[in-house]
Formats: C-alpha cells, sequence, structure tokens
C-alpha cells in the first residue's frame, strides 16, 4: 500500500515562467521514456519476478518513480503558472490548451497522450529485465536532451538529479539481469 | 514460506559510499556508480533559514534511505550499507518529528498535535518548499 508524504525527491522551486520548457519537460510525465511509463512498467513487472530480489527492486524503484512523475509534473505547473493566452499562442501551446487548459495532462513533447503500449510486461524474466535497462538508458537519454534545451538553473538541477537516477536504476538493473542468467532463467 | 531467502547470496561488492550532502546534490550515493554529465555541475542547494534547513536534510536522508534501499534489495547481507541504512533511518525519524512537531506535518497520520492541519500547509508542488 501506499502513504503519502507531502515532499518531492528532490526540490523543485521555479520562478521564472518559461512554456516551451513546459511543453518539453511535459514529455517525462506523458511520452515513451516518461516516469510515469517507468513506473507504471516495474510495477506491473515485479508481479512475475522469480525470487525476493527482483520483486524488491522492481516494487522499490517503481515507488521511486511515482516521486519522480510528482517532481515532473511540479515543473510543468510551476514554468506555466499564470500563462496569459497571449504567451500561450506565441509559444505554440494553444492545441494543448484547448482540451486541457493549464492542467497537467501526461502527453509528450508533440502532443500525443500517454499511453500503456509504451512498456511491456512479457512475464519473462530476462525479457522484462531488458525492457528495463533500455528504459532507464531512454530516459537518461531524453534528460540529456532536456538539459541541452534549459537554460535556468532551477530547471537544470532537478534535471540532472532525475538523470543520475536513470544511471543508477540502469545498474541495479543489470547486477540484477545479471544474477538471473547466471542462475539460468 | 511466505518470506524465504535462498543461501546463493550475491556477495557484496566493496562499494564507496559517499556522505549525505554530496549523495544528495549528485543524486548518487555510489562513488563508483556517479557519472556525470558534460560540463555541468550539480549545486548545493542552500536553506533560507531554519525551517528550511531541516527539512533539507530529511529530503537527504531519505534520499540517502532510498539509494541504500535498492542496493539492499540486492546485497542484503552487506553489513556495512546496512549499518548506514539503519543509522539514516534513526535520524530521519527524529528530524520528521522535530519538523513535525515545530513547522507541519509530512503525513497525514502524524496530524494529532491538537487540530487537522493537513489543508493549511503548502503541497511540494507549489514551490517554495525547501
Amino acid at each position: 500500500m501506499f502513504k503519502y508524504e507531502k515532499k518531492l525527491p528532490y526540490p523543485v522551486d521555479i520562478k521564472k515562467k518559461n512554456l516551451k520548457m513546459a511543453k518539453a519537460i511535459l514529455t517525462q510525465f506523458g511520452g515513451s521514456n516518461s516516469e510515469l511509463a517507468a513506473s507504471l512498467r516495474y510495477f506491473s513487472q515485479k508481479f512475475s519476478m522469480p525470487d525476493a530480489y527482483g520483486q524488491s527492486l522492481l516494487n522499490d524503484i517503481a515507488c521511486e518513480e511515482l516521486g519522480h512523475v510528482e517532481m515532473i509534473a511540479s515543473m510543468v505547473s510551476q514554468l506555466s503558472k499564470g500563462a496569459t493566452i497571449e504567451e500561450i499562442k506565441k509559444e505554440g501551446l494553444d492545441d494543448y490548451y484547448t482540451e486541457h487548459g493549464l492542467g497537467i495532462y501526461p502527453v509528450n513533447a508533440s502532443g500525443s497522450p500517454f499511453t500503456v503500449t509504451y512498456f511491456a510486461v512479457t512475464g519473462d524474466t530476462l525479457a522484462d529485465l531488458s525492457e528495463d535497462m533500455a528504459a532507464e538508458q531512454k530516459a537518461r537519454a531524453t534528460y540529456e536532451h532536456l538539459i541541452n534545451l534549459a537554460e535556468d538553473e532551477e530547471i537544470i538541477q532537478p534535471l540532472l538529479f532525475l538523470r543520475q537516477r536513470e544511471i543508477v536504476h540502469f545498474n541495479r538493473f543489470k547486477e540484477l539481469y545479471d544474477r538471473y542468467n547466471e542462475m539460468g532463467y | 514460506m511466505l518470506f524465504e531467502f535462498e543461501t546463493n547470496m550475491i556477495t557484496p561488492s566493496k562499494e564507496k559510499l559517499v556522505d549525505l550532502d554530496e549523495g544528495f546534490t549528485k543524486g548518487n550515493m555510489f562513488a563508483n556508480l556517479y557519472d556525470p554529465y558534460k560540463h555541468y555541475e550539480p549545486t548545493c542547494l542552500k536553506p533560507q533559514n531554519e525551517r528550511e534547513a531541516l527539512l533539507l536534510h530529511i529530503y537527504k536522508l531519505d534520499f540517502a534511505l532510498n539509494d541504500l534501499n535498492l542496493y539492499l534489495d540486492l546485497y542484503p547481507t552487506d553489513m556495512e550499507a546496512y549499518e548506514k541504512f539503519k543509522k539514516y533511518a534513526y535520524d530521519y525519524e527524529k528530524c520528521v518529528h522535530e519538523y513535525e512537531k515545530n513547522y507541519q506535518v509530512l503525513e497525514v497520520c502524524h496530524d494529532t498535535y491538537g487540530k487537522y492541519t493537513w489543508l493549511d500547509n503548502p503541497w511540494p508542488w507549489e514551490g517554495n518548499h525547501v
């Protein structure tokens, strides 16, 4: 079960409005390499892990990722807070605004809504863990693209933190993969 | 048995743990896993008052606990890592209690200091939290 704690994994405090970055960062809420996809992927895959190592690691990373979902949504919310209609039109958010206003809805950077087809559950330990490793690398690449686009430290710092978590998770998944591979799964 | 552990545990590797400040700033408690990005430098957050300092310390402890949690999931017999985990868990509980007593509750079930305050305090997504 879950309990809400009134804090984020890493603080998000963005004062400067930036609709272009809001639109780009939203992809880590609703895109194929998003935190939402990561969280649901590990949460769903944990049920078919063969022993306590895999069950624990997937469960615990899934929970951490849900905290990252909240961080990303917080960034988007703060970056777009108080945007005027003129700003929305000028920065190319009019398509998004039509259906969602200034609400936070999981879509990718080009506006496609989130779908569970972004991840798989095969019930096969090595196949699932291979996907998890790839997912962490793809999320790392996405964060690097976002960091390249960003100019403000208040955006860059949380993105650097999230990027580093992908690296840690990749390594843990790889250690687990190697263990199961040696055991003959 | 419900919680049966296998006997072929993974041999714990000797991991070098960094301290709380460095780990949180870099997003990684493990020196050998740290991978910086280009010229970007993670910067240490500067709290503006006592409340922020205590909350930031809670963030750091929570982060270290989480990173050690993932490591211990794979290397549960690494006693050195476990001792660190135990110490951070103890400090975390202590700091959360102090913060909630003096400023605001972080979990709704801790809202037992005389009146229901869950609605009065800001949500973390609103910014200004640390």
